[in-house]
């Protein structure tokens, strides 16, 4: 989960990368657009650290929705977080990726919920 | 050489059931293939632009994709890009485009590896045939992108630094139809 966190974090640096090559602006992304990937790395980051269900199911959640966000925006043509299918793909990345470890989590400790809320 | 002059740690094969001692570093260098693979979609993804995947203009998938036609590699698939993908892209530019997106975001966490690299492997065979005989381009590249997914399926590279390593211990547990499916997936 942490891991998930950082490199969302991380994937908000490319927001200052499109005046750069392109073998280092790897990913399209507008400022909108980053602060969903920080602020999502962020929660991950604090969920995978706390072992908080609760926050994870929260960045789950909302990396789902900025996937979904991301599609109508590809689909219709109209702006919302900016980017391309390229932050589309990171975002479906965080959200399959915090769920998959959300589950393995809770098949390894049944409890877990019951603990963190 | 006398007899005991040789002392090594590593066991030697010794038939096809022999296991061989693989450096650590061999799962951590399969990861970085898998992460940069999945990466490589990603940006590719990037350039898949709907509703019309660049017809208007003459780039994007459509120049690409109509490089098959004006420089054809094997004559089925030019055939096929002329008379099936080109009219329909509007629909077959979403299915390209989701499966670039869906290859990068599985490659770069490492789940269901293999089959994920499997369709790696179908999608850079497609992308060969149409531009392999285009001006400029490096024959190798593609060679090298199909092999690097090749890699990955046959070495389950998931199972290192990837979500594979941490659910596949689970669905060999698990008794259920989707838990046994993602075991070979994985």
């Amino acid at each position: 989960m942490t891991v998930i966190g950082i490199g969302s974090i991380i994937t908000a640096v490319f927001v200052f990368t499109p005046s750069l090559p392109e073998y280092i602006d790897l990913v399209d992304l507008e400022p909108a657009g980053a602060v969903t990937f920080l602020l999502l790395g962020l929660g991950s980051v604090v969920a995978g650290i706390r072992r908080s269900a609760l926050l994870s199911g929260a960045a789950a959640v909302g990396f789902a929705l900025a996937t979904l966000v991301q599609l109508a925006q590809l689909a219709t043509g109209v702006v919302l977080l900016g980017g391309d299918a390229s932050s589309l793909s990171l975002f479906l990345a965080g959200a399959v990726g915090v769920t998959c470890l959300l589950w393995a989590n809770r098949a390894a400790d049944p409890d877990l919920d019951s603990r963190n809320g | 050489m006398s007899d005991g002059a040789v002392s090594t740690s590593v066991p030697i094969a010794t038939g096809p059931s022999a296991t061989v001692q693989l450096p650590s570093s061999t799962g951590a260098g399969l990861a970085v293939l898998r992460i940069a693979l999945g990466v490589l979609w990603v940006q590719n993804a990037g350039w898949k632009v709907p509703p019309d995947f660049g017809r208007s203009g003459d780039r994007g998938l459509y120049f690409w994709a109509s490089e098959a036609v004006e420089y054809p590699v094997v004559a089925p698939y030019s055939w096929f890009v002329e008379t099936v993908f080109l009219p329909q892209l509007a629909i077959v530019g979403w299915a390209v485009l989701l499966a670039e997106v869906a290859l990068g975001a599985f490659l770069v966490l490492g789940l269901a590896t293999r089959a994920w690299a499997a369709v790696g492997i179908i999608q850079t065979t497609a992308i060969a045939l149409s531009v392999l005989n285009a001006p400029d381009e490096w024959h190798w590249g593609y060679i090298l992108m199909g092999v690097g997914h090749l890699v990955l399926l046959l070495s389950a590279a998931g199972r290192t630094w990837g979500i594979d390593g941490l659910l596949r211990p689970v669905w060999v547990r698990s008794p259920g139809r989707v838990a046994r499916l993602m075991t070979v997936l994985s």
